[in-house]
């Protein structure tokens, strides 16, 4: 009889998709689909978050860890907020205030100053005889308990709350910018609000379970090889996420049904190093396409 | 329709003001050298939509249309007839008809070529409903033909409603009967002004 972590389960489902649908609206913003939480920086603000999280635990605040890193990182959040909120008062000539090329280099800039940052923690760690936490590094779902649960539903109900009310302007956006702005759609604002919903699910997921690399880039992509999503956004925002969330869940179900001498590989180290080669897999695809269309 | 505007925003760093003229049914034109921000007042005009004081606007961009995920043709066009239109079809819509994108329908965005996407950026900008329609440099990428036809369907439109056109070639509209509008850069400001005709 196989035993079933209903719990556990339920929490991998709807990391997923908050992944996956933090994934779609980070494409539908820089029209790229190329655009992850990955590739712009998110996950490595919500990593160096659990980082942060990790010493303040140790020397100032008796507190969970998974609370105490989504804590920062929802201020970290906050701020980011404010700051978008004064610097875009006033319209500008060019009409969107989210650059996308400065966006993402700012991202992989970004990547790399956490990689060097999560260096000298680790040198740290070691110079101070402390456990490290691989185990938030690398996503698992080890950690998930009821209070957990009640937080994820939170932010499901807001995101189920923000994709019905923006759908329209989500699905017109991922038609082309100024086109969308040719018609009325308040761009700045819905792409700025798309990046924050964004940020603020990846963050969740990541304060409290690790990073997942990839999920978010590599689902929306296989689903728009399918004509049903690709001929319609909103199927893709709606129903996308329900997928990433299955994908996730299997993913998780197998490195906990096979473990490597005692120890359970962490889903999130599977679904980085799948999510690649997919990656790599689709890009050069989509080269050769455009190799023999020429 | 006059739109009048003292250095009310930027281009490249310099006060702008307009004073903008558009015959209501005839075809008006706004035109400038390169670089001097016809395609910035554009922009600007999208996003300060109380300039034109309610009337209905339907603009044409002069980038590529570059929709994120491989939409065909018709699928682009049943999405906007889905979120903003109230009609069934595109063949409800003289206009869009007379641009003849019957053979693009079932080419993907990503397969058309420059001429191609201009005639189906056109259909997706007449295709709404509006009052006055704003083009960016329409006739660029297209062939003789095609510059043919969609003249002879901006001239039809411009017997009902305003068509505003920035372009840098006049000398192609042959029967051009509305106001030449005429931007301007000096050394701090750029002005747009008009001579009625």
């Amino acid at each position: 009889m196989v035993e079933v972590d209903w719990p556990r389960l339920l929490t991998s489902f709807i990391c997923g998709g908050f992944l996956t649908l933090s994934g779609s609206l980070t494409q539908i913003v820089t029209n790229n689909s190329l655009g992850s939480p990955s590739t712009l920086g998110f996950d490595a603000l919500a990593a160096l978050s659990v980082i942060c999280s990790q010493f303040l635990v140790v020397y100032w605040v008796e507190l969970p860890l998974e609370f105490m890193s989504l804590t920062l990182f929802f201020s970290c959040f906050t701020i980011l907020w404010l700051v978008g909120e004064t610097v875009s008062k006033r319209p500008s000539v060019r009409g969107f205030s989210v650059d996308i090329k400065v966006l993402i280099l700012i991202g992989l800039g970004f990547n790399l100053f956490v990689g060097a940052i999560f260096s000298i923690v680790q040198f740290l760690f070691m110079a101070l005889n402390f456990e490290f936490p691989t185990g938030l590094w690398f996503g698992n779902f080890k950690y998930s308990n009821e209070y957990t649960i009640y937080i994820l539903f939170f932010f499901l109900i807001v995101s189920v709350f923000y994709l019905s009310t923006n759908a329209k302007s989500l699905r017109l956006l991922s038609i082309g910018e100024k086109f969308a702005l040719g018609i009325g759609v308040p761009v700045a604002k819905v792409q700025k609000r798309a990046l924050l919903v964004s940020l603020g699910l990846t963050g969740v997921v990541i304060s409290f379970f690790g990073v997942f690399s990839f999920l978010g880039l590599i689902v929306p992509h296989m689903l728009r090889s399918f004509n049903f999503f690709r001929s319609n956004m909103k199927r893709e925002l709606f129903l996308g996420p329900i997928f990433g969330g299955v994908s996730l869940c299997l993913m998780d179900y197998l490195c906990f049904s096979f473990d490597f001498r005692g120890a359970e590989f962490p889903a999130g180290m599977v679904s980085s190093v799948v999510g690649a080669l997919l990656l790599i897999v689709l890009l050069i695809k989509s080269q050769v396409k455009s190799f023999a269309k020429d | 329709m006059r739109i009048t505007l003292d250095n009310a925003f930027k281009i490249n760093g310099k006060q702008t003001s307009i004073d903008l003229f558009i015959k209501e049914k005839a075809i008006n034109f706004l035109i400038g050298e390169n670089g001097v921000g016809k395609s910035s007042l554009f922009t600007y005009m999208k996003i300060s939509k109380d300039l034109f004081q309610g009337t209905r606007v339907a603009f044409v961009d002069q980038e590529k249309l570059n929709p994120l995920s491989d939409l065909s043709v018709s699928e682009i066009l049943a999405v906007v007839i889905e979120e903003l239109v109230d009609v069934k079809s595109w063949e409800e819509c003289e206009h869009v008809k007379n641009l003849e994108i019957e053979k693009l329908l079932d080419k993907k965005v990503s397969c058309l070529s420059g001429g191609e996407n201009q005639k189906l950026k056109l259909a997706l900008g007449l295709i709404l409903p509006f009052d006055i329609l704003l083009l960016d440099e329409p006739l660029q990428s297209l062939d003789v033909k095609s510059q043919k036809q969609v003249i002879s369907t901006l001239e039809d439109i411009s017997k009902e409603k305003a068509v505003l056109i920035i372009e840098h070639n006049v000398k192609k509209y042959e029967s051009f009967n509305g106001c030449l509008n005429v931007m301007k850069e000096g050394n701090d400001f750029v002005e747009v002004s008009h001579g009625r005709s």
